[in-house]
């Protein structure tokens, strides 16, 4: 009470004094002095008054802790000797408190042995009076040693320092209980990489947190390394994701394992293959946290094609048997039309095998018949019965045998429940002798391949039995293709039309204008795919506090649905930005948008099973901080003014519509003058080559290392650089590139692109100068005019310039200074000065008409300033337009 | 660019659509002289579809309208487009070629 009086007291003082100051009497000034001295002598003898009451409090405090704290605690004065230990002290490190009273902490406890370790308790050279903080090993009075956790914290009271309290957790056990934890989990990981089957675990983002070294192997990445981090998606081939997403799904709404399911995966030099999947969640407290799974089927496929070379190996010993199943593989794979191919493996059957008649039979799809769909008999005037129908319902054992996928001879088919099915087929006197070979595609029984002998008493050899193996694996792969095939075509023609009405509704929603941000530059590039496959990019500004959103999106399917998804992610995102528009927390305003978008698909569209990657960013551009969620998007890259990658914005959550029990994380990144941000879709980086070679995102960063004048320069050439890579190869995935750029302060603003001097590079130059006028936004006039000088002035440098000689580049740069669009086209060819060509004679009858000379004419007569310079080598063609 | 020939009675009747630059015209010169070097001497250049033309394009328009000529034939000019129309304006080429709004007047007129 009495300081704050004082203080009061004080302040209204020094007002007075600083009203009296304008004074200029001296005696009021000595006053003044005078009564300024007495309060001076009043506060300090408060002041020490109080720093001895501190001083009593904080000993009372001091004792409190180190009395009931669980840690070993020492009080030193400044030079570091023992002035107070506590009862915990004595018990982990064995001395009492009387043996090192007085004794400097650094003399008694010393460090172990460990190399690089500091030996001091208190750290003197703490100037900045920071706690210090260190994990390090000290030994007891008997040299056991001890880990600890070491706090070292100055003694203050006021501002005089007392000493030191150095803290001492004693943490051995848990470091053991850890070390004892990472040795069970590496032993763990050991023993799945001893694994056949490719073993992995998966964050709640789906990113991959380990894998086995099966798992590497099977996927071609060159190390766990590579792996680990990477998104599973990415391994998943584009037609699976809708399905891989669906399943985790279910996972995460569970917490439960899902049945095994077939997944179609890309290697990491873009070989697709297809296998079985079990994946159960990683659960905490009951919860899916991640998941974890086996890729089962490989090490089965080994088996079967192990299986499958044995029986082969087998069958060379009959040459005669080998070239028939290199016959019915060639019929079986030659076409697609199922029962031609079919009718020709029963004849060629027939012939391998010492029977009278083969057939191949189908499964109807509801499991109740048999349908024969191929019969060949040796006996021209035996019955055919191809196209009849075998029952199956009430035949238990006929049924049986088909789940057993097994292949039987059946010596007394007449009378055998097995072959009931067929008893009416089977004609003539006697016993008959049949094997059946099933047919088994994705683990399931499809078919039978039936053979009657021609000895009713005949006994089918194990060669002979594995032999109609090899061929029924065959045939049952053709009779799946063939089924595949058939979809396909039925599918084809609702998917043309669904293509059409997906472009037309994905054309429409990309935004005409992106917003202007002063000191800032967006640019945006989509090139569509064949297939309507949902990417969208958008830009906006929400409100007007300077926030603006940048939204770049896959959704995860493909045709119209994907576009319809596509169109509703757009409008929740835009409404529910709009909705919020007075939001000043951007933060929150952010957490609102995306939480209400995701949380709407996931209610409302659950079922659909329709998920986007999302990367949704909004700029502050008051503190040009980028704050964002990304839901498991491709990580947009940052790079600097010279195009070096600083850091991804790796995914904050999952994608959405996955669920709305995850939160998304917001993430924030700083823009420096230069920055810029690239966030582009897996359509590029999977964009592939003739070679299948992925364009892939280390070509990106490579591309990106440049120094960049502009992000619509950026934009372009990664624009130019993907299309080249993909050629003639035809473009699977939508691609989308959006780059935000802060403007930098050592640049002038330009619009700037180099390639090399050759004659296909001309439209390129053409659609570089027409689509930089539309950034700078000039008329068409100026345009038209633009896109004719720059064509006729590079044609010039590329026929003449680099005549007999290697092309070099050309630079294209363009920009805007007081009301003149500026355009510099440099080369580093011949130089050619375009003021030295005499004009053509446009008067001239046509025989006397000149070929050459007119471009450069159309050039002077349609810009404003036409200059040349030739420096070091750089020629220089400078245009300039008044705008 | 794209190139389409259609022979409506001895006129050929040449259509250019897209964009004709330094890279293009060789290989409309070239198409062009394989019709020259079969005999087809009446030509109409249909350019509808040209929306965009540099000064090697006024080159080709040149070259071929005097090598028709010269064999008693022609090369007529119909439905310019503006842009194309700019620079023929410009290097005076509406002068010494014929143009015609539509292909159908450009074809008729061989037949006067």
């Amino acid at each position: 009470m009495n300081n704050i009086i004082l203080t009061l007291i004080t302040s209204d003082i020094l007002t007075t004094v600083a009203a009296y100051m304008s004074v200029s009497n001296l005696i009021d000034a000595l006053l003044i002095i005078l009564i300024l001295a007495l309060f001076y002598v009043i506060r300090k003898f408060e002041l020490n008054r109080r720093a001895l009451k501190l001083k009593a409090e904080r000993n009372e405090f001091l004792s409190g802790v180190l009395n009931n704290a669980p840690l070993a605690i020492l009080i030193t004065d400044n030079e570091g000797k023992v002035t107070d230990a506590n009862e915990v002290f004595g018990k982990v490190f064995g001395y009492t408190k009387e043996e090192i009273a007085g004794q400097k902490v650094d003399d008694f406890l010393r460090k172990d042995t460990l190399p690089g370790e500091s030996s001091n308790n208190i750290y003197s050279e703490n100037e900045e009076h920071k706690k210090i903080y260190q994990i390090c090993r000290r030994l007891t009075k008997d040299d056991e040693p001890v880990d600890v956790e070491l706090h070292t914290s100055p003694n203050y009271i006021g501002e005089d320092q007392l000493g030191y309290i150095l803290f001492y957790n004693d943490i051995s056990k848990r470091l053991k209980a850890e070390s004892a934890l990472e040795i069970t989990t590496r032993n763990y990981h050991n023993i799945l990489d001893t694994l056949e089957d490719a073993y992995f675990e998966a964050g709640s983002d789906g990113v991959l947190t380990y894998v086995s070294k099966k798992f590497v192997e099977a996927t071609k990445y060159n190390s766990k390394e590579e792996l680990i981090g990477k998104h599973f998606r990415h391994l998943v081939a584009r037609n699976s994701v809708a399905v891989f997403f669906k399943e985790f799904k279910k996972i995460y709404q569970t917490n439960k394992p899902v049945e095994p399911f077939d997944l179609k995966y890309i290697t990491k030099d873009g070989q697709e293959f297809s296998s079985e999947i079990v994946v159960s969640p990683i659960l905490e407290d009951g919860k899916a946290v991640g998941t974890r799974g086996l890729i089962r089927d490989i090490s089965e496929r080994v088996k079967a094609s192990e299986i499958l070379k044995q029986a082969k190996e087998a069958a060379e010993q009959h040459a005669s048997e080998l070239a028939s199943i290199n016959r019915v593989a060639e019929k079986v794979s030659s076409s697609l039309g199922l029962e031609e191919i079919l009718s020709s493996v029963c004849k060629e059957l027939a012939a391998i095998f010492p029977v009278r008649n083969a057939g191949v039979s189908l499964i109807s799809s509801d499991r109740k018949m048999l349908e024969v769909l191929a019969f060949h008999s040796i006996n021209p005037n035996d019955e055919i019965h191809t196209g009849k129908y075998l029952n199956l319902e009430g035949n238990v054992e006929a049924k049986r045998l088909l789940e057993s996928k097994q292949s039987i001879v059946v010596r007394k088919a007449k009378s055998d429940p097995r072959t009931k099915p067929v008893h009416d087929l089977i004609k003539g006197p006697g016993k008959s002798s049949i094997i059946i070979v099933p047919l088994v595609s994705r683990g399931e029984s499809i078919g039978v391949i039936g053979m009657t002998a021609k000895d009713p008493d005949y006994d089918f050899k194990n060669t002979e039995i594995e032999l109609a193996e090899t061929i029924a694996s065959q045939i049952a792969s053709s009779v799946e293709n063939a089924r595949l095939h058939a979809k396909t075509e039925q599918a084809l023609d609702v998917a043309e039309r669904d293509l059409e009405i997906g472009r037309q509704i994905q054309s429409g929603f990309f935004p005409k204008d992106l917003p202007e941000i002063p000191g800032w530059e967006i640019s945006a590039f989509f090139k569509a795919a064949r297939q309507v496959s949902g990417d969208f990019y958008d830009a906006f500004e929400i409100g007007d506090r300077g926030f603006y959103a940048v939204v770049v999106a896959d959704v995860c399917d493909k045709g119209v649905g994907a576009a319809l998804f596509m169109v509703l992610l757009r409008s929740l995102i835009r409404s529910f930005s709009e909705q919020n528009r007075d939001e000043t927390d951007v933060e929150k305003l952010l957490d609102y948008i995306a939480t209400n978008v995701n949380n709407y698909i996931c209610n409302t569209h659950g079922q659909s099973n329709m998920f986007a990657t999302l990367m949704l960013g909004i700029l502050d551009a008051s503190n040009n901080n980028l704050y964002y969620v990304n839901g498991g998007h491709d990580a947009p890259l940052l790079v600097d003014e010279n195009g070096n990658c600083k850091t991804n914005l790796e995914p904050t959550g999952p994608a959405f519509g996955f669920t709305t029990e995850l939160t998304l994380e917001i993430g924030k990144v700083e823009f420096v003058p230069g920055d810029m941000l690239i966030v582009f879709t897996d359509g590029l980086t999977e964009a592939k080559n003739s070679s299948g070679e992925f364009y892939s995102e280390e070509r990106l960063k490579t591309q990106l290392m440049k120094r960049w004048c502009s992000a619509f320069s950026a934009v372009k050439f990664l624009e130019i650089d993907a299309i080249s890579h993909i050629g003639n190869y035809s473009q699977f995935d939508d691609i989308t590139l959006v780059a935000l750029r802060r403007n930098s302060v050592n640049q002038t603003f330009c619009h700037s692109m180099s390639l090399k001097a050759e004659m296909d590079n001309l439209p390129s130059f053409r659609n570089f100068v027409v689509e930089a006028c539309r950034q700078f936004k000039v008329n068409e006039d100026i345009t038209e005019t633009l896109k004719l000088a720059g064509d006729e002035i590079s044609s010039n440098i590329i026929i003449h310039g680099y005549k007999g000689r290697q092309p070099g580049d050309i630079n294209i740069q363009m920009s805007i200074h007081q009301n003149e669009l500026n355009i510099k086209i440099s080369d580093t060819g011949n130089t050619f000065d375009p003021e030295t060509l005499a004009p053509p004679d446009l008067e001239a009858e046509i025989d006397d008409r000149q070929i050459g000379g007119l471009g450069v004419f159309f050039v002077k007569e349609m810009v404003d300033e036409l200059s040349y310079s030739s420096v070091n080598g750089v020629n220089t063609t400078c245009l300039k337009m008044k705008l | 660019m794209e190139i389409s020939l259609k022979q409506i009675n001895s006129v050929s009747v040449i259509s250019i659509e897209g964009e004709l630059d330094a890279k293009s015209a060789p290989e409309l010169t070239s198409f062009f002289n394989r019709q020259f070097s079969e005999g087809h001497v009446n030509f109409v250049a249909d350019l509808r579809g040209l929306a965009y033309s540099s000064s090697a394009g006024i080159r080709f328009f040149l070259g071929s309208a005097r090598d028709a000529r010269q064999k008693g034939g022609d090369l007529r000019i119909a439905a310019v487009q503006p842009q194309v129309e700019k620079i023929f304006k410009l290097s005076k080429f509406d002068k010494i070629v014929q143009v015609f709004i539509s292909v159908d007047e450009a074809v008729n007129s061989y037949n006067q």
